[in-house]
């Protein structure tokens, strides 16, 4: 992880789950007339490797309520769905806003890569709420630059009521 | 005793019956007389009265077939007879196909009073138009959402209740539930946190056990909450359906109940009503579509949604109007039965109960169907279809193929309608007695046959009446008038028509004809009425017109090409007549017959016959003849001659008997060896008592004759021997008529072959006297001792081949 230049940096913290539309709200406002640039961070969760790691964990179908075993493999898998799908989700957003956007990965248990992302005291790290919830949330407290913490809940508690 | 040129002068025609001048008249033929429309049917009260007849009668069967030529004002006839009874039995009901809601392949048949049945669909057309606004209004409406709302936050509340305890459950023992995109996976928290493998292995037994635990019960629960959620979700929906057909049906009955107060004396009506708003109820959800097309490249017509509430009018008569009387010209199957028609929608032909199509069957059910038979039989299954919907008594509009079982596909089966209704069958009498001989239930169908007149007797108030129907039909074509000479040739030329001088033609294509052309001619002279000369000319123009192989005919004999003497005598040759039949063109020319003779077995030979060229009516004659010469000559002897006759220069067929008098004249100057007048042509059948008999062609064949010693000049010796019996057929020509007046031309009648032999010959024929002889010099004698010379000459040649035969 690197940086490219001094520009004044917008970091962008998701998770697979993160309703991107407020959080995007926000970067667009912080981007505004400012001569910034853009950088998501996928902040992998290591839930699913650390439930496929268990050997008795299986993963129930919603569908048919049939249950399979839950490999290191269908995590892995379940992981890189979602950071495309998000990755996807963010181009298709900044192309419309006409931005330029970079994409940083970090697993959450390697957080404290988090540092090496800011630069400047200028630089604003937008993270959904939820982070607080989170154990990354230990490292971003640390950070040098401004945190804004944008309002919404993981959208795996909303699926969860499905 | 009167000389022979006395007897022959005798037997001249005079030359009033050679052409029976009309009567005069005592009508006003002027423009605008009113005319009785009684004059049309002149001389047909047989067949009006049977029509009449098979139109009152309204039982099973007696269904009307019209005997008559072509041309003989048939249609109008009956169409105007079935007008005087469709006024009495008023309009019939209208019928409708709708849609039947429990089995769409089978639409039903709606039965209404007439004029009904425009307002009924009209009705239905405006009540669906206002259910597509009332409908969706209902559901716009705040009740609804409100309560629509309700019901999904009570179903919304049971799911998350159903999760939340779930969750809770799953927190009080430690476990964390984690979705995945298709799923969920229970793993073990330790301070929030999902804990691996190695950190489970550290944990004491007892903890990894009930985890394990923990998650196989809660996995189950899992389960359990899964297979909840459908039939939540279901039950969600039925509240939804049951909300929102209460919420419709509160809208359509509002609408439907004015519509069935209207339709309360109709049972069907209400019936179907009831269908109508039970399926809108069921369906509302079509009444709230969107209108933008399930598909970008499918048309959206949203009117098709709705389409099944349509009322197709299949028959629809007017309120107090008369029974339809019906004349399809082309009785195909779909035009006669109905049909169902198909349209085709991205590849595939579809259709519904809009697209059936009435037949004129249903188009005059409760009336009258006029039909010709020769069309009704010249195309495909029409026939059969038409006698299973009068045996059947009903109406099945279904495609032939289907009939006959042969259809493959799914097709639509209306429900058939009752028929009640009078076909009049209109044909030609040969049909008609083709299909009583052959076709075992077609009397059985149409039991009345009305049998048209070809032609009237010529009384004097026939012919009034002619003159009257003359005038209607010029009035009604338009032509200019006619004057009362004009009419009277018109008439003339009718007994013309009908080959008999005392009978006038009822057939009404030439009559009109006629009139039209004169009144061509009339007009191309500027003349401001139709006079004698123009129908005079219209005939004349109309046989110019046909008469290319008659002039050929006429030419090859003046060149000597066809071989007719019309000068001198000659021994066993003879002037016959024939007729040739060539479409509209009827003309006659005479014919050389000869004959030869010698000894024989008795027998007479008909070259004709023999090389397949006579027809079967030929043939008898030629055997009649036969038969008249052994009786009338040398009885006690066995007849030994043996003679043969022939139409000479004919390559043709020959059929008929007509000529049977011109070739015993030939044998009987063969046997007999006196020559044969050749100005003279002779024509007539005969009987074995040598009784001459009518024949046909009669002018036609006077004229051919006339019109060959015309061209070769006539010198007052010419002319046409014709049976007596003929006479009051003549309506010749004015220019024959002309030339025997001034005697330059003639015709002779005679009864019997003795006076048609005395003509021939010059010579009288001879009747036996008392002894039973023939007189000296006279035809019959020499015919009868030339019979006896050869039965002599037979017996002897007999004797000598018998002795030959023993000394051998």
């Amino acid at each position: 992880m690197n940086s490219t230049n001094n520009k004044r940096r917008v970091l962008l913290a998701v998770t697979e789950t993160s309703p991107l539309s407020e959080l995007w709200r926000a970067v667009t406002e912080h981007l505004a007339g400012a001569h910034a640039e853009l950088t998501t961070v996928f902040v992998s969760d290591d839930r699913w490797r650390r439930a496929a790691s268990l050997p008795f964990t299986r993963e129930i179908s919603r569908v048919s309520g049939s249950s399979e075993k839950f490999t290191p493999q269908r995590a892995d898998q379940i992981d890189k769905d979602a950071v495309a799908s998000a990755q996807r989700q963010i181009q298709q957003l900044a192309a419309k806003a006409e931005l330029q956007v970079a994409f940083e990965f970090l697993s959450e248990h390697d957080a404290a890569q988090i540092h090496e992302l800011v630069k400047v005291e200028q630089d604003v790290l937008i993270a959904p709420s939820f982070f607080k919830r989170r154990p990354i949330y230990a490292e971003l407290t640390r950070l040098r630059c401004r945190i804004l913490l944008v309002d919404s809940e993981d959208a795996d508690a909303d699926r969860t009521a499905e | 005793m009167p000389g022979i040129s006395d007897q022959i002068r005798r037997l001249a025609v005079p030359v009033s019956d050679l052409r029976r001048i009309c009567e005069p008249l005592a009508i006003d033929t002027k423009a605008g007389e009113k005319k009785p429309a009684a004059a049309a049917y002149l001389g047909q009260q047989r067949a009006i009265d049977a029509i009449r007849f098979g139109i009152q009668m309204d039982r099973e069967g007696y269904n009307v077939f019209v005997l008559g030529p072509l041309g003989s004002h048939r249609h109008g006839l009956v169409e105007e007879l079935a007008k005087e009874r469709a006024r009495e039995k008023g309009a019939p009901d209208d019928w409708c196909y709708i849609n039947n809601f429990s089995d769409p392949e089978r639409p039903k048949a709606l039965r209404l009073p007439p004029g009904r049945s425009v307002e009924f669909r009209d009705k239905m057309r405006a009540l669906i138009e206002e259910i597509r606004l009332a409908i969706p209004a209902a559901f716009e409406s705040d009740d609804y959402s409100n309560q629509l709302k309700a019901l999904e936050a009570e179903t919304q509340k049971e799911v998350e209740e159903q999760w939340r305890s779930l969750n809770e459950q799953a927190a009080r023992e430690g476990i964390a539930v984690l979705q995945t995109p298709t799923g969920y996976v229970l793993a073990p928290l330790s301070d929030d946190k999902v804990i691996d493998d190695k950190e489970f292995d550290k944990l004491p037994k007892a903890r990894r056990k009930s985890i394990k635990k923990a998650i196989k019960l809660l996995s189950e629960e899992l389960k359990a909450r899964i297979e909840t959620i459908p039939k939540l979700r279901k039950h969600h929906h039925e509240r939804v359906r049951e909300l929102d057909q209460s919420v419709t049906a509160h809208a359509v009955s509002v609408l439907l109940d004015d519509l069935k107060r209207t339709y309360e004396p109709f049972p069907n009506v209400i019936s179907y009503l009831d269908e109508v708003q039970q399926d809108i109820i069921e369906n509302a959800q079509d009444f709230r579509r969107s209108e933008e097309p399930a598909l970008p490249f499918l048309s959206h017509d949203s009117s098709a949604l709705f389409a099944t509430y349509e009322v197709n009018l299949v028959v629809s008569n007017e309120f107090g109007a008369s029974a339809p009387i019906i004349y399809e010209p082309n009785p195909s199957y779909p035009n006669l039965i109905g049909k169902v028609e198909h349209r085709a929608e991205m590849g595939a032909l579809l259709t519904d109960f809009r697209m059936i199509r009435s037949g004129a069957l249903l188009q005059a059910n409760g009336g009258y169907l006029v039909l010709d038979i020769h069309r009704v039989l010249g195309r495909p299954f029409v026939w059969e279809a038409l006698k299973q919907a009068l045996f059947t008594k009903q109406v099945r509009i279904e495609s032939p193929a289907e009939t006959l079982g042969f259809a493959g596909t799914t097709m639509l089966k209306p429900e058939p309608i009752p028929l009640d209704l009078k076909i009049m069958l209109i044909g030609e009498r040969w049909l008609y007695y083709l299909l009583c001989a052959y076709d075992a239930e077609f009397s059985g169908l149409f039991k009345v046959a009305a049998d048209l007149d070809d032609d009237v007797e010529r009384t004097l108030g026939n012919v009034e009446a002619y003159a009257r129907l003359i005038g209607e039909r010029v009035q009604q074509r338009d032509l200019l008038r006619f004057s009362r000479e004009a009419i009277q040739r018109v008439i003339e030329q009718r007994a013309r028509h009908a080959e008999d001088s005392e009978r006038l033609s009822m057939h009404m294509r030439s009559l009109d004809d006629l009139l039209m052309q004169a009144d061509h001619w009339a007009r191309r002279r500027d003349a401001d009425h139709v006079d004698v000369e123009d129908v005079i000319e219209a005939i004349r123009q109309r046989d110019r017109r046909l008469d290319r192989v008659q002039s050929k005919v006429v030419d090859a004999i003046k060149r000597g090409t066809l071989l007719i003497d019309t000068s001198g005598d000659c021994v066993g040759q003879v002037n016959g007549l024939s007729v040739f039949d060539l479409g509209e063109a009827r003309f006659g020319h005479p014919v050389r017959i000869t004959a030869t003779t010698r000894v024989g077995t008795g027998e007479v030979v008909d070259i004709e016959r023999e090389v397949k060229l006579g027809g079967a009516i030929h043939s008898k004659g030629v055997l009649i003849l036969s038969a008249a010469l052994s009786a009338r000559y040398a009885p006690e002897m066995p007849l030994s001659l043996h003679g043969s006759v022939v139409f000479e220069q004919s390559y043709g067929g020959v059929e008929g008997d007509s000529a049977s008098v011109a070739e015993l004249c030939a044998l009987l100057s063969s046997i007999s060896g006196v020559p044969i007048r050749q100005n003279l042509a002779v024509t007539g059948s005969i009987n074995q008592l040598g009784r001459v008999q009518a024949v046909g062609g009669i002018n036609e064949k006077i004229e051919g004759f006339y019109e060959v010693c015309r061209e070769r000049g006539l010198d007052g010796s010419h002319g046409v021997i014709i049976p007596r019996d003929n006479i009051k057929h003549l309506m010749l020509k004015e220019a024959v008529v002309d030339a025997v007046q001034n005697k330059q031309f003639s015709v002779y009648a005679v009864q019997h072959i003795d006076e048609a032999v005395a003509i021939l010959t010059d010579t009288a024929a001879g009747e036996r006297d008392e002894s039973g002889q023939f007189p000296e010099d006279t035809v019959n004698r020499k015919v009868e001792d030339r019979l006896i010379k050869y039965a002599k000459g037979r017996k002897q040649f007999s004797a000598h081949r018998d002795r030959d035969e023993q000394h051998k």
